[in-house]
């Protein structure tokens, strides 16, 4: 029997590059055996800015997680991000060529490549296709092979990127020399982690608010319909805290994770609470209001964006599973309160499965836990025809790691 | 500040006297502009050697101005009835009426223009008023509103357009963004009220260098000292009030004046070469008053080249005002003080600010003529993304959605009013 497959998971976000170092057992299993996450360097907004930083960190990370499992790792997959990203929804379709009008395995090849043909404008990179469900003569059906009709068609949510900028991702990744054996963007990631099978199908919304980014994806009938990336995280509602009470940039951030709060204190408006609460110099009183209204307009403000992003798509009755609501930023008091009210609909944080490390269980991993999950399941079946689900019975919650960073 | 320094600014007090008889001319631009100036001429009349003079191309509303000096531009471009907010006829009418601006600016020492942007005639014809101002060898300042979010994208990227200009033609060019303007100090915050707001500010603007060059103190500075303070063009302005009363008079005033709504951005991003600060203070006004607030003052905002006056007005009693305005040099990387207290924050040692940087991010554009733009696109950039109040995301590419750059704070674009105290 050959040796085991040994992949990386690799998120390198604005806040944090988190690597999973995962093995791919032959009875298809996945064994978490390392980990590591480090500070983030030279990125904002989901972007490289500074590609040596940016590089040096990821390398630090990967040497660890590498280190932490005690084996090196075969390839790696990588989860993007950034505002480069851009979708559309391309069709192709294909006549049923058999003589006897049964949909053969080539029908299929020829309405996806009709699908897949489309030129993409000078230096765009195709990033993911995501399948959607085929029609044949205008009905869905899952697996058409050798059904009778005439017109096979079929969509794709089709996501495409920058060239340089997801060469300079790859780049840091060869650097370290590794090969990336797949890229998919981060929102597909994070509803693998959080969005489970049945609320797919009932059809969801995840938001993943990151420190740079909010990426978001959206499910109807069990697929992604359409992702979307908000250049919008963690790090404006700090911005507008430091800027809007003049404190440094370093105060915002904790008076944010301290007491920031989207909800509203009716009881007492004149509140207030020390900016640093060390007696020292300089420390001054802040009123909650204040602090209240600057993170409630950047986060409805947020809200409202992805809703006009998502326009006719969003449709509540569409969407029963409800808002699934992940990401660092996602902790902020009242991200899901704020949300249900500007969706109108329900809207909680989402929880990852609980074959996850309890220490691993928090909103900012899911994008590089569902990124390992994606993996796993690209391994074990061509990409294809992988059906969303039972995917999770496949994985047994192994996990040795030691924990750092 | 050391007192070697003190001892450079005092023997630089030699040139003019208060009463040389500087020319001072303020000069409204536009409907906006010319509004503004019109109050200022009925509040500000006790200015001996101050003359006012308003410029548009919309005659009945000159006809209407309680000033005597005006200009009509652009007869022939707009037959006297205003630009209907085309930015390009606002330049013909001045371009074509250079002559008579010529006239109008007879030899004045120091210009303030005053005007709107967003409009036509402000935005068009004040980056050529400035021109001409200039051209004459005057100091040319001009003081310029940018029109609120809420009235479009439009207006926005002409008012970004003519701001570009007028930084060109101007030594310091001071934007006053209405959004800004809503979040003044006290509890009211109507459209109107900001306007009046906007017109304060101008005021205590043009007071503050005013009363550098006019009234005795403590260190005075002549007007080629005050010259000499701004020496690039096209940059970005740092201004700011502060004012502060009691026993804590000096550390109160520095209090307020770094909640001053128009030094936005946060600490570490406030920055400038060259810093003008104007002390004023009642009686009491000491030498310690003033080392102090220097101090302070160049530390948190560096200043390689500093001038200060301190002055002693009676009827301030026992409260100072701190009045700062700072220029900083295109093209030049600097390095920040160092001295902040609470620990650097991270991204100040991640990126230590700098152009250099940004020529990395846009690496990704072609890179085949990076080269070749990298000049001129520097310079693009810095005009197109400075005093944006963008604060940490200074130095990334705008984020645009819907015409709104969501990097600068929702509460500002929307006009939510945040109280400090």
């Amino acid at each position: 029997m050959s040796r085991n497959k040994i992949i990386g998971a690799v998120e390198i976000g604005t806040s944090k590059v988190v690597v999973l170092v995962a093995e791919l057992t032959s009875d298809q299993s996945v064994n978490l055996i390392g980990y590591a996450k480090k500070t983030s360097a030279g990125i904002k907004k989901g972007e490289i800015i500074d590609f040596s930083s940016a590089s040096k960190v990821t390398h630090a990370a990967i040497a660890e997680a590498e280190k932490n499992a005690g084996v090196n790792i075969d390839s790696i997959y990588l989860s993007l991000t950034g505002g480069h990203l851009e979708g559309t929804f391309n069709r192709g379709s294909a006549h049923v060529s058999s003589h006897d009008g049964r949909v053969a395995e080539q029908d299929l090849t020829r309405a996806i490549e009709d699908a897949k043909s489309k030129r993409l404008p000078d230096k765009r990179l195709y990033v993911n296709h995501i399948r959607n469900p085929y029609l044949l003569d205008q009905r869905v059906v899952e697996s058409p092979v050798g059904m009778q009709g005439d017109n096979l068609e079929v969509g794709f949510w089709t996501v495409h990127g920058d060239e340089s900028t997801i060469g300079n991702y790859l780049h840091i990744v060869n650097g370290f020399g590794l090969d990336v054996d797949d890229l998919i963007i981060s929102s597909i990631c994070s509803g693998e982690a959080v969005v489970f099978p049945a609320m797919k199908d009932s059809g969801a919304l995840v938001i993943d608010i990151g420190r740079g980014t909010t990426d978001y994806a959206l499910y109807r009938n069990g697929y992604i319909i359409k992702t979307g990336v908000v250049c919008v995280g963690g790090d404006h509602f700090t911005n507008d805290l430091s800027m809007g009470l003049r404190i440094s940039p370093r105060e915002a951030e904790d008076l944010k994770k301290k007491e920031g709060t989207l909800i509203e204190d009716d009881m007492s408006p004149k509140a207030k609470v020390w900016l640093r609460g060390d007696f020292s110099i300089g420390d001054r009183e802040i009123l909650s209001d204040s602090i209240y209204q600057i993170l409630k307009a950047r986060s409805t403000e947020l809200f409202n964006t992805i809703k006009s992003d998502l326009g006719e798509l969003f449709n509540p009755s569409d969407i029963a599973g409800g808002i699934v609501l992940t990401g660092g930023g996602s902790l902020l008091r009242g991200i899901p309160e704020n949300s249900a009210e500007i969706f109108e609909m329900q809207s909680e944080l989402g929880y990852l499965p609980n074959w996850v490390d309890e220490s691993l269980r928090t909103p900012e991993n899911s994008t590089a836990l569902g990124l390992l999950l994606y993996a796993a399941r690209h391994n074990y079946s061509s990409p294809d025809t992988a059906s969303n689900r039972g995917l999770l019975s496949l994985i047994r919650g192994i996990f040795n790691s030691q924990k750092t960073g | 500040m050391t007192p070697d320094n003190f001892s450079i600014s005092n023997k630089m007090f030699s040139g003019k006297s208060p009463d040389s008889g500087m020319r001072v001319q303020i000069i409204g631009v536009g409907g906006a502009g010319a509004n503004v100036v019109d109050c200022l001429s009925l509040e500000m009349n006790s200015y001996g050697n101050i003359s006012f003079g308003v410029i548009n191309t919309d005659r009945s509303a000159l006809e209407n101005s309680p000033i005597n000096d005006t200009c009509l531009i652009g007869r022939n471009v707009t037959r006297g009835l205003g630009t209907g907010g085309e930015m390009e006829l606002g330049f013909k009418a001045a371009d074509q009426d250079r002559e008579n601006l010529r006239n109008m600016l007879a030899n004045p020492d120091i210009v303030f223009i005053v005007t709107g942007l967003g409009g036509g005639t402000g935005t068009g014809a004040a980056p050529v008023v400035a021109e001409v101002a200039s051209s004459t060898d005057a100091l040319v300042i001009s003081y310029a509103t940018l029109p609120f979010t809420f009235e479009g994208g439009r207006k926005k990227t002409l008012a970004d357009e003519g701001l570009a200009l007028l930084r060109k033609s101007s030594d310091a060019v001071i934007p006053l963004p209405n959004d800004i303007l809503l979040q003044g100090d006290d509890g009211d915050s109507s459209v109107l009220k900001a306007f009046a707001q906007g017109k304060d500010w101008v005021r205590t603007g043009i007071e503050a260098i005013l009363s550098l060059v006019h009234k005795t103190g403590l260190c005075n500075i002549d007007y080629s000292t005050l010259r000499n303070a701004f020496v690039e063009r096209g940059g970005k302005t740092l201004f700011g009030v502060g004012m502060g009363s009691g026993q804590n008079a000096s550390s109160n005033a520095l209090e307020s004046l770094m909640l001053c709504p128009l030094l936005r951005t946060p600490e570490n991003s406030l920055k400038a070469d060259n810093l003008i600060v104007n002390i004023t203070g009642g009686p009491s006004l000491g030498m310690t008053d003033v080392n102090e607030i220097m101090t302070f003052l160049r530390g948190k905002l560096g200043g390689d080249n500093t001038v200060f006056g301190a002055v002693i007005d009676e009827n301030c009693g026992d409260s100072i005002e701190i009045f700062i305005l700072g220029t900083t040099n295109l093209n030049h990387s600097r390095t920040l003080p160092t001295e902040s207290q609470s620990g650097t924050s991270p991204t100040n040692d991640i990126f230590p600010a700098s152009s250099k940087k940004n020529s990395k991010a846009r690496s990704k554009s072609d890179r085949g003529q990076e080269e070749v733009l990298s000049n001129t696109q520097k310079e693009f950039d810095f005009l197109g993304n400075i005093d944006e109040g963008r604060g940490y995301f200074d130095q990334t590419d705008k984020n645009l959605f819907n015409g709104e750059d969501l990097d600068i704070p929702t509460y500002l674009r929307r006009g939510i009013k945040i109280s400090l105290k």
